[in-house]
């Protein structure tokens, strides 16, 4: 009896917390708050500098550039109402919208695009993204290398036209307008000459102000001049949630509206039929392939070494086994939702016997003479290991080649990568626009800041340099497709895997989301409303 | 100096300055270690933060903002110099200062910590007191039992089983922390606390019974009883006064290990604390961070294990005549 009414006061206490605020349903939540997690911190504030989509996700509520995606992937304006585009293609006129706000409440002008585009350039913030997407400009190698301050090809011409000069003309430069390093800052809040690091610090145009920034959560709140109407959704929170299973309970428990499923959470999420209810599987514009460079490991700079790779590996056990086809199989390499995709591309066949015949004709029968070799992929994520693991198999199988398994953490694998140090390795290649460009000039062209491999092939280079160039899209198009055979089938200098597919769960209360190819669009239109019962 | 010589002269004095001498080098000792580990484990924050857009050009100009590519020992004496002053300077990882993670840090394990070791000492001197009185009888059988599954039990296994249970089939308590003002910390703070609280209750409620088993068989009981004092007096007065000596150096350890060891509660609960930063900083080599929660840890133990030395002779005047 004595330890019954110690309890039995404790089970009082908790009923007197009341069901209901932390419980499934719509009792304790309001209309027009949405919530859901982000897996970490936000790495940082500001657009010049940001790098990794999560923290990218959350800016783009608050930033926003000249250029906005529709739901079908098409460039539309946004801060500039239109552009010209010259004669040589070299120079661009935007004409800027006029009577858009900061959350500040000033109107933004011209001269503020200059001025953020100048910032992201200065080489005292130290931007990684800037080298990749600015370099176009004229006057950006200037600006980088510490001559100038500003980028001359960047001019404005009145407080609503802006006039910007390109060193080579390129079909989709105007793309790279989406991405944070070209998003607009309002140049009376944000520090100059270094990175955005607190809320005070924060000024821009978005549909959404960053009015709170916890250590364990992020609050939006919407703002009310912006330069479209007033977003649906008074309040946008993100707490910050490292772990998975976490993550997960706060979605069953009712406290998040959206979430990014891990695989290994959609046994559970079938077997509950509420939640499964909830289940969206989501394309991404991603492509995890296998990477040979032919200076690090010289057989691979044999042809038939790497095509006798390709066809050792099983990609539809891959794809049935491993991922219970979860993910797609991938021919090719132009992903789902970038112009180019062709679902019909099969890619270098799975044939083992050939394989081991491609591999004895290139002087190593069943594997005899090669010298030791590792595969290199990401430690902290159980896909890139499953796949890793079963390519060793089917390659010592198939090839009778071992091959030593190497996981490592992400920043020494990223930097062996960018020093060309990965003989062999299972990588994810994201778009940052999309446009096959950026699968393959900007990966595999002999010239391209992303070829790491050594790969130099003259006819992939001229097509790919032909279709850079090349304005009619329909013929672009197939230039890209002829360079995507030469890489994929010819030199099998990537064996294409898969293409990514995100399992998400979405409640059914969430309305008017919207996504482009490249994944979900600033919440503008997004919406919450529980039914009242 | 007069001051100083009293001290001095005085045997209690002259122990707290000895022992607080000795943290100095301790905490050199300390802070060298993990800032020659950092230097040597794998993980470059400046390639992380690059990712994949940044070659090696923005590596470079990376590595100079956050000032990596300073030699070691610089940096070193840097670090000594401004946390001497109590700045820690930013995050290399996020844009934060690395003084307002470790203080929202403090506040938030330093609060779990005090709020646990209450609870687990009430518990704990209750259970084993009550176990003692009635040593071999049901209750203490019960309280026994309590002792070994709470030792027994680790953490990362009881926090989601009762997140289970309060959280997703009860659904009476919150998944994770969270910053509300309509309610307040309190509710938030059941789960954590009490996870946080078993094992040293566990531990306490063993130490209670044993030291009051001693305590009771002594002759002075025998007499209080004898003398008709009553038997709640003795048990509390007498009994419980005497057997605190141990109890209290567990309730003490055991609050080194609560304000050091909340790793994975505070990881699982969300809390801002200081283990759930210093893990993410590890994570992510944010060394500016993990170097100041490694030397808050160290000043946090050093600091409750002389305040449990100090308080010892208060509760039991024979350790200070032990001393001198």
């Amino acid at each position: 009896m004595r330890f019954v009414v110690p309890f039995l006061a404790f089970v009082l206490v908790l009923s007197g917390c009341g069901k209901g605020g932390f419980s499934k349903g719509a009792a304790g939540r309001q209309d027009h708050f949405f919530a859901y997690p982000m897996p970490n911190y936000p790495t940082e504030l500001d657009p010049a500098t940001v790098e990794d989509g999560d923290t990218i996700d959350l800016l783009e509520q608050i930033y926003e550039g000249l250029v906005q995606w529709t739901e079908s992937s098409e460039l539309m304006p946004n801060l500039a109402e239109e552009w010209e585009i010259s004669e040589d293609r070299l120079t661009y006129t935007f004409h800027i919208k006029r009577g858009v706000k900061f959350h500040s409440g000033r109107e933004m002008t011209a001269h503020d695009v200059k001025f953020s585009w100048d910032r992201a350039a200065n080489p005292g913030l130290a931007s990684p993204t800037v080298d990749g997407y600015m370099a176009d400009l004229v006057g950006f190698r200037e600006v980088r290398e510490k001559v100038a301050t500003e980028m001359s090809g960047v001019r404005v011409l009145d407080d609503y036209t802006l006039e910007v000069r390109l060193k080579e003309p390129k079909v989709y430069w105007p793309l790279y307008l989406r991405y944070p390093c070209y998003y607009v800052v309002d140049r009376d809040v944000v520090p100059a000459d270094r990175e955005i690091r607190r809320v005070e610090e924060v000024g821009a145009t978005g549909p959404f102000m960053l009015t709170e920034l916890e250590p364990k959560y992020a609050t939006l709140t919407r703002f009310e001049d912006y330069h479209l109407g007033p977003a649906k959704l008074a309040e946008i929170r993100r707490p910050f949630v490292e772990d998975a299973q976490t993550r997960f309970a706060m979605y069953e428990s009712g406290e998040m509206d959206w979430l990014q499923l891990e695989r290994q959470d959609l046994r559970a999420v079938e077997a509950d039929p509420e939640l499964k209810k909830d289940l969206l599987r989501v394309p991404r514009p991603a492509i995890w392939y296998l990477g040979f460079d032919l200076v690090e490991y010289p057989p691979f700079a044999k042809k038939k070494v790497r095509q006798a790779f390709a066809m050792a590996v099983d990609k539809e056990a891959i794809i049935n086994e491993l991922f219970q086809g979860a993910n797609e199989l991938a021919g090719g390499i132009i992903p789902p939702g970038v112009p180019g995709y062709r679902p019909d591309f099969k890619g270098l066949p799975y044939d083992p016997p050939r394989a081991r015949q491609l591999l004895a004709e290139a002087g190593y029968p069943g594997g005899k003479g090669m010298p030791p070799l590792e595969l290199y992929y990401r430690v902290d994520r159980d896909d890139p290991r499953l796949v890793s693991e079963r390519v060793q198999l089917n390659l010592k199988e198939n090839l009778g080649v071992e091959v030593g398994l190497r996981p490592l953490e992400w920043d020494y694998l990223l930097d062996l990568r960018n020093k060309g140090k990965l003989p062999f390795f299972h990588l994810r290649w994201h778009a940052d626009y999309l446009d096959p460009q950026n699968f393959l000039s900007f990966m595999l062209h002999t010239n391209a800041r992303e070829n790491m491999l050594d790969y130099s092939n003259p006819e992939f280079d001229r097509l790919c340099d032909e279709a850079d160039r090349e304005f009619d899209q329909a013929r672009r198009i197939e230039l890209y497709h002829q360079a995507e055979e030469i890489a994929v089938l010819e030199d099998a200098i990537w064996v294409p895997i898969y293409f990514q597919y995100d399992l998400e769960l979405l409640r059914s209360e969430v309305t008017g989301l919207r996504r482009s190819g490249l994944g979900p669009l600033p919440h503008w239109t997004t919406d919450v409303t529980w039914a009242k019962n | 100096m007069v001051l100083l010589k009293r001290v001095l002269r005085s045997p209690v004095g002259a122990q707290v300055l000895r022992r607080l001498a000795w943290t100095v080098p301790t905490l050199v000792f300390i802070t060298l270690i993990t800032f020659i580990a950092g230097d040597l484990a794998p993980g470059d924050p400046a390639v992380r933060k690059a990712g994949m857009h940044g070659g090696q050009e923005a590596v470079e100009l990376i590595r100079e903002k956050m000032g990596l590519n300073r030699p070691l020992h610089v940096r070193y004496a840097e670090f000594v110099w401004n946390a001497a002053h109590f700045e820690f300077g930013e995050s290399l990882v996020t844009p934060r200062a690395v003084n307002e993670i470790v203080l929202t840090g403090i506040q938030h394990t330093g609060r779990i910590a005090l709020l646990a070791i209450l609870l687990a000492s009430g518990v704990g001197i209750l259970l084993g007191g009550i176990a003692a009185i009635w040593r071999n009888r049901v209750a203490d059988r019960l309280a026994v039992s309590f002792s070994t599954l709470g030792i027994c039990i680790p953490n990362f296994v009881l926090a989601p089983v009762l997140v289970y249970i309060f959280a997703i089939w009860l659904d009476r308590l919150p998944v994770a922390w969270r910053d509300d003002p309509e309610r307040g910390p309190w509710i938030y703070l059941i789960l954590p606390v009490a996870i946080m609280a078993l094992r040293p209750a566990a531990v306490i409620t063993r130490l209670t019974r044993a030291s009051m088993i001693d305590t009771l068989s002594q002759d002075f009981i025998r007499t209080a009883y004898a003398k008709g004092v009553p038997f709640w007096r003795t048990i509390i007065v007498h009994a419980l006064r005497n057997s605190l000596v141990p109890i209290m150096t567990a309730v003490g350890t055991s609050l080194g290990f609560l304000l050091t060891g909340s790793f994975i509660i505070e990881t699982a609960f969300l809390i801002p604390g200081l283990g759930s930063a210093s893990i993410d900083a590890i994570r992510k080599a944010d060394y500016p961070v993990i170097q100041a929660t490694v030397l808050i840890f160290a000043v946090l133990f050093i600091a409750v294990n002389l305040l449990v030395d100090l308080l010892l002779p208060l509760i039991d005047p024979r350790i200070k005549e032990g001393a001198a």
